[in-house]
């Protein structure tokens, strides 16, 4: 009895208590910046595995999110709209300025974040995890390495250079996929009246610049939550399991509100 | 090597030495350790033995700084370690070395690697010499030949004694061992206790094993330290602990075949 009273209590306790360590970790990590030319082969190998090694995955899902959304945006025009029939071929151009806007401003930075949520993050949280139940960390610390110089900042800064870089080829392939799926599904549709449209809408650049601002973000909140899962981690294999689960589940919330957050401050 | 050994004690006029004072640790309501206080002197090979999870490995973490204590204070070669920066920590780290319980390697690098980092970060060699005095530290522990093998094709036995050589390629003054026999065969636990013998003897380090094994006690060490419920139950060394009067102390070693 006393236990379920104490329950919410506790719960309380220990979330308040993860959030001082969570921005302490964060903290560190960007106050370890300085340390970056002592770390710079882990800074590239890091780069390399959040960006290179992530671009087939990512060109892969912007193809396709961006073929859904030419499609869907075709579907919705093929239908009865109630538009004239002789305005039909002036209002077709509209469709590639909304698509564009479409895969730039949401669909490019989200699913990529999504994408990497699974790839990076879950990666992050068992490797360093799995370092950290098998005494690695404490090994590193007891040669004198910082932890967090060696293994925290050089991913949370490679996330931070890659993700919008992530976010741009995602924007070029999904656009391309919009382009295939629109032109190819609705036959009035040319690749010309496309790029029409994608000219038309003067917010473009401005939209691309606010899908990769998210993209900075989205990288920041997956890279930092799953450092601090992983470093935490307690439990032997279960530990890491759990920790891994949850990256994951946090990354794909957090994503979700920081994009309502963000797109109310920057639209 | 030797050499290097034998100006560093004689610049250190043998003083220096571990000193623990009312050391209290717990975790939530659980006290591991109780008004525990200690000292080792340089050059000593010190045991630390008791039950499985009486916090033998906790009390190693904190001489290297690895955990902090509730209160108390622990001094390496004279020096509070207590609470200080990670910069001042690093230091006194320098002389310390680890190692742990299943050798902690790290995974994504080869064996040579793994032995050779402690000297990129503490040394100023260039690398042809941290691969030399590397290699001379695999040779020291028998794992010539097994430079490029990830730490993923070792045996458990492979394993500690990497651990072992990582941890004296930096030259240290004082050698941890967590546990360095468990899990391993008769075989190659006398192997490893005769490695842990060799390295204190030639090397003239200062030694303390965390162990629950009496086979390692009295094969290699000078002086042993029983520990259980929080506190030192015995001091001495060990062929005078069938003389102890606590009853646990003749228990484990009646149970482990040593009484």
């Amino acid at each position: 009895m006393v236990k379920f009273f104490k329950y919410p209590f506790d719960l309380f306790y220990s979330s308040v208590e993860g959030l001082g360590k969570f921005f302490t970790l964060i903290s560190l990590s960007i106050k370890a910046i300085v340390d970056w030319r002592e770390n710079l082969s882990n800074i590239l190998d890091q780069i390399i595995i959040i960006g290179i090694k992530s671009l087939p995955i990512v060109i892969f899902t912007s193809l396709f999110s961006g073929m859904v959304a030419g499609m869907q945006a075709t579907y919705q025009f093929d239908i009865d709209t109630g538009i004239p029939t002789n305005l039909i071929g002036q209002t077709l151009k509209y469709l590639g300025s909304v698509i564009g806007t479409s895969v730039l401003l949401e669909l490019s930075p989200m699913v990529t974040a999504l994408v990497m949520t699974g790839k990076i993050g879950a990666t992050i949280t068992a490797e360093i995890g799995t370092m950290r139940i098998t005494e690695q960390i404490d090994a590193l610390e007891s040669i004198s390495f910082n932890p967090i110089s060696y293994l925290i900042m050089p991913r949370v800064v490679a996330s931070l250079i890659m993700f919008p870089y992530l976010v741009i080829v995602g924007d070029i392939f999904g656009l391309i996929g919009g382009l295939v799926a629109s032109t190819s599904s609705y036959e009035p549709l040319t690749a010309s009246m496309f790029f029409d449209g994608l000219k038309m809408n003067t917010n473009l650049v401005n939209d691309c610049i606010v899908g990769i601002i998210k993209g900075l973000f989205f990288g920041f909140a997956i890279t930092s939550i799953a450092c601090y899962k992983g470093y935490y981690t307690e439990g032997g294999a279960e530990g890491v399991g759990k920790a891994t689960t949850y990256t994951v589940v946090a990354s794909c919330i957090s994503i979700v509100v920081l994009d309502y957050i963000l797109a109310a401050i920057l639209l | 090597m030797y050499i290097n050994c034998c100006i560093r004690l004689y610049f250190s006029g043998y003083t220096i030495m571990i000193k623990i004072q009312n050391l209290y640790k717990s975790f939530g309501d659980r006290v591991i350790l109780k008004n525990l206080s200690f000292s080792i002197k340089s050059g000593e090979c010190v045991s630390i033995i008791g039950k499985s999870g009486i916090g033998k490995s906790i009390l190693l973490k904190h001489l290297i700084g690895l955990m902090q204590p509730d209160s108390g204070e622990i001094y390496v070669n004279d020096k509070l370690i207590n609470d200080l920066t990670f910069k001042e920590l690093q230091k006194v780290r320098n002389k310390i070395s680890m190692v742990f319980q299943f050798g902690a390697l790290f995974d994504f690098m080869n064996v040579i690697d793994n032995v050779s980092l402690p000297l990129k970060k503490l040394t100023n060699f260039s690398d042809k010499e941290i691969e030399e005095y590397a290699k001379q530290s695999l040779t020291e522990v028998g794992l010539e030949g097994a430079e490029l093998m990830m730490p993923s094709e070792l045996s458990g036995g492979m394993r500690k004694r990497a651990g072992i050589a990582r941890a004296i390629s930096a030259n240290p003054e004082y050698i941890l061992y967590d546990e360095p026999t468990t899990g391993l065969d008769p075989i190659m636990t006398h192997s490893i206790n005769n490695l842990i013998k060799k390295i204190h003897n030639e090397e003239k380090l200062t030694s303390i094993i965390v162990t629950h094994e009496m086979k390692t006690v009295q094969n290699v060490s000078d002086r042993v330290l029983f520990l259980d419920d929080g506190a030192i139950k015995y001091d001495g060394p060990p062929s005078g602990m069938h003389k102890s009067k606590d009853k646990t102390v003749l228990q484990f070693l009646e149970v482990s075949g040593s009484l």
